[in-house]
C-alpha cells in the first residue's frame, strides 16, 4: 500500500512537471537546427541526394530508353533501289538496329549507299502512311481523308466494268517503276484484260541507253548488259557510276582498283559531279550538245578507220551515218560543246583501241537526254562493235519466267496523251523523279483517276485520287531481280526486318481487289510472297545458275538441288540466285540511227555561250533523294546539318553567270519559264558551267509536306516536257526575287 | 513614406519619385528573366550561339563586367591593405558595384551552361588543369566574400542598426575586413587572370594563344592588370553618374582624381606590357602556330584598326589623360578619360572573345559572323535592370557615400 | 591531359581523300551507329550534331578547272596535351592510356561548351536542342550507345561501343587481346571506297601505320602541337598546299 501511495505522489509530482510550459530559448533552438545541419553532413542524406540529382538530370523522360533483348542478325537485301544490294542486319529483340554491306558478296562487295544506311527508319518517316486514304480534291493543296481498301475497290468498280466495255472514254493504265519484277508481270496481265489496256515503265526505271539499244538491235528476246567487269574505257555521258548507278558496289570496285584492272572513266558533263571528279577524265560539256560531241567522236571513228571492218557491211544505215558524220568536225563541233578538237579525237581514239563501253544515264531528276542524243550514244556502241563483245555490251537471258505475258510495255512518254482514264501507279521507287505534267497529260481531260500504291506521301501524290499504303522498307518479302546494267540475270529475296502494319495493302492484294471490282477472274497470285514462290519455282525448273550465299562462301548450282523447296529456303536465308545460262546472239544487223533521221542532228542548234539573257534550267538530283519523303529523317546529315548535299529549292549557278545577272551567293532569285516561275535561293559554284541554272530536286525540311497534304512539285514544275518524253533543259530567265 | 529607412541627415527623393525611377527598371528585370526562363526551359537554342560561335554575347559580357567590377577589390586592396584612407568615400559603392557585377555574371553563368543542375560537379570532379575551374573557384569565393563585405554596409542601416545584436556584429566584422579585403584581392587576381588565362591556354586559337610565363599565360597577368586599372576608372565613372542623376555632390574631388591618378599608372604600365606582348605575339607565337599575324586582320570590319584603337586609342591616350595632373583637374577631361579606359578593356574583352571565336582555324573554314538573340540581349540587360535596382535601392536606404554628409550640397 | 606516347595502343586513322567520293555514307552510318537524332526542325550546319562531317573544298579556280576534294572531319583524338582534356572544367573528357582514345562522358558533361571553344578542328557538337526521335525509332536504336540529352557536348569516339564488344568477345573466347577485324568503326565499316584505314599506330607493321608515313600523308594544323592521330593522304599538290595554309592567308 505505501508502494501505491508513493509511486502515485511520485506520478502526481511528474504530472504537476510536465504541466509547466517548456522553457526552450531561441538559442537553444539555433544549436539544434545547426547541430542538426552539422549531424546531417556526416550522414549519406545530403550527398546521395546530390548524387541523385545528377542522376536526375541523365534520365529524363526525354531520354529514349534504349532497346534490350537477345541481338540477332539476318540477311536480306535493300529494295529502295533497283541496285538491290545485299544487307546484313543486326536485330535487338528483333528490331533491326543498324544495317550495313555483305562483305564478300558478289553483287554488292560490301557497299550499301546512305539510303540503304538508314533504310530501317524508313517505316518510321514523319510522312509515312499507315492506311488508304481518298482524296477531296487534285493538287498539293487538297488534303486526305481516311478510307479502305474496299471502299476504293467499290468506288472504282463501275469505272473498271466500263472500261472493260470499251476504250472509247480512255482505258486503264499501270506505270510500273520498278519494271523487270514478277509483281510487273502480274500488271501487265492485269492490264491484258482491258481493251487499249497500257502498260507503262516510268523514266530512270531502266537504263537508257540499253534501252535505246534494245530498239537499234531490233530484239526484244534477252536482257542487255554492260560486260564492265571486262572493259577497259567507259564514256559514260553524265551516268552518276560513283553516285547513285545500278549497284554501288559494282562500280565503285571498278573505279577503285583502276591500279590493278586498267580501266579508264572518261565522264562527259556540264557539271563537275562526283563522278566527274573520280573520272580519268572531265570532258565539261554544254548542256545540250551532247548529240554533237556524240557524233564527233563517231566522225572521228568512221574517217580514221576505227571501226569493225564488218559494221559496215551490217548496218543497213551506215552510210546514211557516215555522211551525217561528216557534218560534225571536230573543230567545229568543238567550238559548240565546249570540248577540244584534240579530246575529241583522243576519246574516239580510245574507245577504239581498247574494249569499251559508251553509255548515258538519267539523272535522278533531269531525266533522259533527248531521244535523238540517246540514239547517237547507244549508236556509237555499234559502230565500235561493242555488241556482243567481252568488255562491252552483253546480250543474256532473262530470268526464267516461262508464264509471262508479251503484252507490250511502253515508255511513259509513249503513252498517247489523253487517254489513261484509270492510272495505277505502283508504289516501288526506281530512285528517279518526273515532273507531274508528264503524268497529267496522259490522263483524260478531266483530269482521270489515279489510284498511287506508296508507303509515303511524297510529291507525286498531288495528282492522286486514292492512296493505297504498300508497305515501307523492309517490312515486306519483296524481289530483288536483275539490276539495271548487270551483266547476268540475277534474283534475291528481301527478307523483311519490321512487321507490316495491318492497314498497308499487299499490291497483288489490291490488283486481286480491282479484279473482282472489274468482274475479272483472279489475275493469278493474290500476294506478292506467291508470286516470289511462282519465280523460284520457275528457276529450279530451270536448273539455271547457281544459289550463293550472301557472303559467297559457298555456291550451290542449282542444277544440284534435290528440291524446290532447297532452293526456296536458301534464297530465305539471304542467298543469291546468279544466272550461268550462256548469252544469245546478237542480231548481226544492228542499226546505227534506229529510227531517227539526219535532219534531226543539226549541230547549229546548240545556243551560244551566253550567261545573259536566257539560261538553260537543268533540274539535278541524287538517286533516291529527290522527294523529301523518300529520305530517312536521319539523312539530315548530310543535308541540313552540313550541306554536303544541296537541299531541294536551291540553285547552283556559276559565279560569272550570277555576276553578269547582277546576283550574289545566297541571294533569293525568281527562275521564270514558259510554264510558270518560282523562288528559290542562288549558290554561286564554280563546279556548274557557266550559263546553267543547276536547280536541285531533293528533300527540303522546309516544305510544305504535312501528313496530310503532298510536298510542292517545285522547280520540276517550271520544266518544258517535250514530245520524246524528255525535260531536261529548259529555256529560263533568273532575277533577283 | 520610408523616410525611417532612409539614414539620417541625407536627402533622398520622394518615394514616388523614387517608385517612378525604379519601375522601368523592374519591367526591363521581368522581361530579361522571362528570357533567362525561355532559355532554361526550352534550351539553348534560344540563342544564336552555334558551334562555332560556342561562346557568345554572355561570355563576352561575363568577362567585361567582372573586369570593371575589379573596382571592388582593388579600392579595398588599396584602402585596406595599403591604407589609402581617401578611398574610404568610395569603398561601399566599390562594394556594391562588385557584388552587381559579380553576382550578375554568375546568374547569367547559370543560364549559359546547358546543364545548370550539374554546376556543382565542378567541383565534385574538379580538373586541376582547366582554367574555368579555377574561374568557378575564384568567383563562387570571392563572391562569398564580396557578399561578407556588402553585410556591414546592409546592416548599417538606420532602421536595422538599431536591433542591438547587428550593431556588434556589423562592429565585430568590420575589424576583420581588412582579413577579408586580402583574401578578396588574392581571389580577385586569380580569377581575373584565369579569365584572361580561359583564352590564352588555347593552343587551338593562335589569335588567343600566349606563351607561359611561371605557370599561366601572359594574358593572365594581362588580364589582371587591365581589370586593376580600369576598376578604379569604373568606380570613378559610376560616381560621377551617380552625381549627376542624383544632382547631388557625393564624394571630395580629390578622391575621384586619386582614382584617376591610380588608375592611370596602372593603364600605362598594362598599355606598356601589352604592346610587348603583342609584338612578341605577331612576331613569334602566332607563326610559330602556323597561322601569321595578318591573316587574323584581312576580314571587313577586323582591320588592324582594332589594334590600334584597343592599345592607343583606348588604351595610351588616357593613360595620359590620367597622368597629367593638370588634366586630372578638369573634370571633363577626368571622366571622359575613364570613360575611354573603360571601353578600352570593352574591345579588348571583345577581341578576345568574339573576335578568337570569328576567325577560322582550318584552311578551308571562312571568318564567321554571330549576332545574338533576342533573349541573350534581354538576359544581359536584366543583369544591368537588377545592378539598377539593387545600386538604386543601396544607394537610398544605405550610406554608399560617407562624405556626402560631410559636403554642403 | 596525360601524354600517350606510353598508350598501349594509339587507334588512329589515314584518310585518303583521292578515294573519298563525298557519298556521305560515313555520316549516316555514324550518326545510326551512335544513336544521334535527326535534325530538329531549325537546326542548320552550324547547330546540327554531325561526329563526322565531310567538307567539300574547292581548290578555288573558275570553271572548268574548278577541282574539288571533301574532307572527313572528325575528332582528331589528339595525343599531346590535348586542348578539350585540358580545358574541361569538371574532368567530362578524358584520353584513355590503353587505346588513346579521346572519350566524352556527356552524362558529366556541364555544357559550358569550353571544350568546343579549345577545339580547333571543331570536332565537338553541342545539343542545342533535346534530340527528337521519329515515334518508333526508339526501338532501333544502338543498345551500346548511351543517348544524351540537351545541354551536353558530344563528339567521336572512334565507336567506343564496338571496342567494347569487342573486348567482351575476346573475354569470351579467353583472349586478352582483340582481334584487329573486330573492331571497325562504323564510318570506316560503311565507305564503299574504302578511304579510312583504321588500326593501331602504335603496332608499327600494321596498315594504318605503313601508311601514315608513306608519302603525300599529312596533317591537320600539324604546327599546333595536338598530336593528331588522323592522318590524311593525297596525290593531289593543291589539296596538300591547301591543308598546309593558314587560314585566311
Amino acid at each position: 500500500m505505501q508502494n501505491a501511495t508513493e509511486t502515485t505522489a511520485v506520478l502526481i509530482a511528474i504530472s504537476e512537471r510536465e504541466k509547466r510550459p517548456m522553457n526552450i530559448t531561441r538559442r537553444e533552438l539555433l544549436t539544434f537546427a545547426g547541430g542538426s545541419i552539422l549531424g546531417a553532413l556526416f550522414t549519406p542524406i545530403p550527398w546521395k541526394l546530390l548524387d541523385d540529382s545528377a542522376i536526375w538530370t541523365q534520365n529524363w523522360s526525354l531520354i529514349p530508353r534504349l532497346p534490350r533483348g537477345p541481338e540477332t542478325f539476318t540477311f536480306t537485301g535493300c529494295t529502295l533501289c533497283p541496285g538491290g544490294c545485299a544487307v546484313k542486319a543486326r536485330r535487338v529483340n528483333g528490331h533491326p538496329v543498324s544495317l550495313v554491306g555483305v562483305a564478300g558478296h558478289s553483287l554488292s562487295n560490301g557497299i550499301l549507299c546512305p539510303m540503304g544506311i538508314a533504310g530501317h527508319h524508313l517505316a518510321y518517316h514523319p510522312l509515312r502512311l499507315r492506311r488508304p486514304f481518298a482524296f477531296t480534291g487534285k493538287g498539293a493543296d487538297s488534303p486526305l481523308v481516311p478510307s479502305t481498301l474496299d471502299e476504293i475497290a467499290s468506288n472504282l468498280a463501275p469505272m473498271l466494268k466500263d472500261i472493260r466495255s470499251s476504250s472509247s472514254k480512255g482505258t486503264i493504265a499501270v506505270l510500273d517503276q520498278r519494271p523487270g519484277r514478277v509483281l510487273s508481270d502480274l500488271y501487265r496481265k492485269f492490264v491484258s484484260n482491258f481493251p487499249g489496256g497500257i502498260y507503262a515503265v516510268a523514266p530512270g526505271s531502266e537504263d537508257p541507253t540499253l534501252t535505246t539499244l534494245r530498239a537499234l538491235c531490233n530484239t526484244t528476246e534477252g536482257t542487255l548488259g554492260y560486260d564492265l567487269e571486262n572493259t577497259r574505257v567507259i564514256l559514260s555521258f553524265g551516268a552518276p557510276l560513283v553516285d547513285g548507278w545500278s549497284t554501288p558496289g559494282r562500280t565503285v570496285k571498278l573505279l577503285q582498283n583502276r591500279n590493278q584492272n586498267g580501266l579508264k572513266l572518261i565522264q562527259v558533263e556540264g557539271v563537275q559531279s562526283r563522278t566527274a571528279l573520280q573520272a580519268d577524265t572531265w570532258l565539261p560539256i554544254m548542256p545540250g550538245t551532247e548529240a554533237a560531241l556524240a557524233l564527233a567522236i563517231g566522225g572521228v571513228i568512221v574517217r580514221q578507220n576505227l571501226f569493225p571492218a564488218k559494221i559496215e557491211k551490217t548496218s543497213p544505215d551506215f552510210h546514211t551515218y557516215k555522211t551525217l558524220v561528216s557534218k560534225f568536225e571536230p573543230e567545229d563541233v568543238a567550238a559548240v560543246c565546249g570540248i577540244p578538237s584534240s579530246v575529241i579525237s583522243e576519246t574516239a581514239h580510245a574507245l577504239a583501241s581498247n574494249p569499251s563501253v559508251v553509255m548515258s544515264g538519267y539523272d535522278p531528276a533531269g531525266g533522259p537526254l533527248d531521244s535523238a542524243t540517246e540514239t547517237v550514244i547507244a549508236g556509237l556502241n555499234v559502230l565500235l562493235g561493242n555488241i556482243g563483245r567481252t568488255g562491252g555490251i552483253s546480250l543474256h537471258p532473262p530470268i526464267p519466267s516461262p508464264g509471262a505475258t508479251t503484252s507490250p510495255a511502253v515508255g511513259l512518254a509513249q503513252v498517247p496523251d489523253h487517254s489513261v482514264r484509270l492510272l495505277l501507279i505502283d508504289g516501288a521507287e526506281s530512285g528517279h523523279t518526273y515532273p507531274l505534267s508528264l503524268l497529267k497529260r496522259k490522263l483524260t481531260a478531266d483530269g482521270g483517276t489515279v489510284v498511287m500504291l506508296s508507303p509515303y506521301l511524297s510529291s507525286r501524290s498531288a495528282l492522286a485520287d486514292y492512296l493505297v499504303p504498300s508497305p515501307a522498307a523492309f517490312e515486306s518479302l519483296e524481289e530483288i531481280s536483275t539490276p539495271p546494267g548487270a551483266r547476268r540475270s540475277s534474283f534475291a529475296l528481301s527478307l523483311p526486318l519490321l512487321k507490316q502494319p495491318d492497314t498497308t495493302v499487299d499490291p497483288a492484294t489490291l490488283l486481286a481487289k480491282l479484279a473482282g471490282a472489274s468482274g475479272l477472274p483472279s489475275v493469278g497470285a493474290e500476294t506478292v510472297e506467291s508470286c516470289l514462290r511462282q519465280r523460284a519455282h520457275d528457276i529450279w525448273l530451270s536448273k539455271r545458275g547457281t544459289l550463293a550465299t550472301p557472303t559467297g562462301s559457298s555456291q550451290t548450282p542449282v542444277m544440284a538441288m534435290a528440291s524446290e523447296e532447297e532452293l526456296w529456303k536458301g534464297l530465305s536465308e539471304g542467298g543469291w540466285w546468279v544466272d550461268n545460262m550462256q548469252d544469245k546472239q546478237v542480231n548481226p544487223r544492228l542499226t546505227l540511227l534506229g529510227l531517227m533521221t539526219p535532219d534531226r542532228y543539226d549541230k547549229a542548234s546548240a545556243p551560244a555561250l551566253d550567261t545573259t539573257g536566257t539560261l538553260k534550267l537543268i533540274p539535278f538530283g541524287w538517286r533516291n533523294a529527290t522527294m523529301t519523303a523518300s529520305v530517312a529523317p536521319v539523312l539530315s546529315k548530310l543535308f541540313q546539318e552540313s550541306h554536303l548535299r544541296s537541299l531541294g529549292g536551291r540553285v547552283h549557278i556559276n559565279p560569272s553567270t550570277l555576276a553578269a545577272n547582277a546576283l550574289s551567293d545566297g541571294a533569293y532569285v525568281k527562275i521564270s519559264t514558259h510554264s510558270g516561275n518560282m523562288t528559290a535561293q542562288a549558290v554561286a559554284d564554280p563546279s556548274v558551267i557557266p550559263g546553267v541554272i543547276h536547280a536541285i530536286v531533293g528533300p527540303s525540311p522546309n516544305n510544305t509536306a504535312s501528313k496530310d497534304r503532298p510536298e510542292a512539285e517545285g522547280i520540276l514544275g517550271l520544266c518544258a516536257v517535250r514530245d520524246d518524253g524528255s525535260w531536261r533543259i529548259t529555256e529560263a530567265t533568273i532575277a533577283k526575287a | 513614406m520610408d523616410r525611417q529607412f532612409i539614414p539620417r541627415s541625407l536627402q533622398r527623393s520622394s518615394f514616388t519619385r523614387f517608385a517612378a525611377w525604379i519601375l522601368p527598371w523592374i519591367l526591363l528585370l521581368g522581361l530579361g528573366l522571362y528570357a533567362m526562363y525561355l532559355c532554361l526551359a526550352e534550351g539553348l537554342n534560344q540563342t544564336n550561339m552555334d558551334n562555332r560561335f560556342a561562346f557568345g554575347l554572355w561570355i563576352y559580357l561575363d568577362l567585361t563586367v567582372i573586369a570593371l567590377g575589379a573596382g571592388a577589390f582593388f579600392t579595398g586592396f588599396l584602402l585596406y591593405i595599403l591604407r589609402r584612407e581617401e578611398l574610404k568615400a568610395v569603398i561601399n559603392s566599390a562594394v556594391v558595384l562588385g557584388l552587381i557585377c559579380y553576382s550578375g555574371a554568375v546568374a547569367v553563368l547559370m543560364v549559359d551552361v546547358g546543364q545548370p543542375l550539374r554546376a556543382w560537379f565542378t567541383f565534385w570532379h574538379p580538373n586541376t588543369h582547366s582554367m574555368l575551374t579555377e574561374v568557378t573557384f575564384c568567383l563562387t569565393c570571392y563572391l562569398t566574400v564580396l557578399a561578407i563585405e556588402y553585410v556591414p554596409v546592409v546592416l548599417k542601416n538606420r532602421k536595422l542598426r538599431q536591433i542591438p545584436r547587428f550593431l556588434v556584429f556589423e562592429f565585430e566584422l568590420h575589424k576583420v575586413m581588412p582579413v577579408f579585403a586580402g583574401i578578396g584581392t588574392f581571389l580577385s587576381f586569380f580569377h581575373q587572370g584565369s579569365l584572361g588565362g580561359l583564352y590564352g591556354v588555347l593552343v587551338g586559337r593562335p589569335f588567343a594563344f600566349r606563351e607561359v610565363l611561371g605557370i599561366w599565360p601572359s594574358t593572365f597577368y594581362l588580364f589582371i592588370l587591365s581589370a586593376a586599372a580600369v576598376g578604379p576608372s569604373f568606380v570613378l565613372l559610376t560616381t560621377w553618374l551617380v552625381q549627376k542623376l542624383s544632382g547631388k555632390q557625393l564624394v571630395k574631388p580629390e578622391v575621384l582624381r586619386f582614382l584617376g591618378k591610380v588608375s592611370g599608372w596602372m593603364l600605362i604600365v598594362y598599355v606598356l606590357l601589352k604592346t610587348v606582348d603583342t609584338l612578341y605575339w605577331i612576331n613569334h607565337t602566332a607563326p610559330a602556330e602556323g597561322a601569321p599575324a595578318y591573316t587574323f586582320y584581312t576580314s571587313p570590319g577586323f582591320g588592324t584598326w582594332i589594334l590600334f584603337a584597343e592599345i592607343i586609342l583606348l588604351g595610351l591616350l588616357p593613360a595620359i589623360m590620367l597622368l597629367s595632373k593638370r588634366l586630372r583637374e578638369r573634370p571633363a577631361v577626368l571622366v571622359s578619360a575613364a570613360f575611354l579606359a573603360c571601353c578600352g578593356i570593352v574591345m579588348n574583352r571583345f577581341v578576345m572573345t568574339i573576335q578568337t571565336l570569328a576567325l577560322p582555324t582550318l584552311p578551308f573554314d571562312q571568318m564567321m559572323s554571330y549576332v545574338p538573340s533576342w533573349q541573350e540581349i534581354a538576359t544581359f540587360l536584366a543583369i544591368v535592370a537588377y545592378g539598377v535596382v539593387l545600386y538604386s535601392l543601396s544607394f537610398r536606404y544605405m550610406t554608399l557615400f560617407p562624405q556626402e554628409r560631410d559636403i554642403r550640397q | 591531359m596525360e601524354q600517350t606516347a606510353q598508350s598501349k595502343s594509339r587507334y588512329g586513322m589515314v584518310i585518303d581523300l583521292d578515294r573519298c567520293t563525298g557519298c556521305g555514307v560515313c555520316m549516316v552510318a555514324c550518326a545510326v551507329e551512335n544513336n544521334v537524332a535527326p535534325a530538329e526542325q531549325k537546326a542548320t550546319e552550324r547547330t546540327g550534331v554531325t561526329w563526322l562531317r565531310v567538307y567539300p573544298v574547292s581548290n578555288g579556280e573558275g570553271f572548268p578547272a574548278n577541282d574539288s576534294v571533301f574532307i572527313p572531319m572528325t575528332c582528331q583524338q589528339c595525343g599531346n596535351h590535348t586542348p578539350c582534356v585540358s580545358v574541361c572544367p569538371q574532368n567530362a573528357v578524358e584520353v584513355d592510356p590503353s587505346t588513346g582514345i579521346v572519350g566524352q562522358i556527356p552524362q558529366r558533361c556541364l555544357g559550358c561548351r569550353y571544350c568546343m571553344t579549345a577545339c580547333p578542328y571543331h570536332a565537338r557538337y553541342f545539343d542545342w536542342w533535346d534530340p527528337q526521335w521519329p515515334e518508333g525509332t526508339e526501338a532501333l536504336l544502338n543498345p551500346d550507345v548511351a543517348p544524351r540529352m540537351r545541354g551536353v557536348a558530344e563528339k567521336c569516339n572512334f565507336c567506343h561501343g564496338r571496342l567494347h564488344a569487342a573486348r567482351t568477345k575476346a573475354a569470351a573466347a579467353g583472349r586478352k587481346e582483340i582481334a584487329a577485324g573486330d573492331y571497325v568503326p562504323a564510318c570506316v565499316e560503311s565507305c564503299p571506297s574504302r578511304a579510312i584505314v583504321f588500326g593501331d599506330l602504335a603496332d608499327e607493321t600494321n596498315e594504318v601505320s605503313r601508311l601514315s608515313r608513306s608519302i603525300n600523308t599529312f596533317q591537320f594544323l600539324p604546327k599546333l602541337g595536338t598530336a593528331p592521330k588522323i592522318f590524311y593522304h593525297s596525290a593531289k599538290e593543291w589539296v596538300r598546299k591547301m591543308a598546309d595554309r593558314a587560314p585566311l592567308a
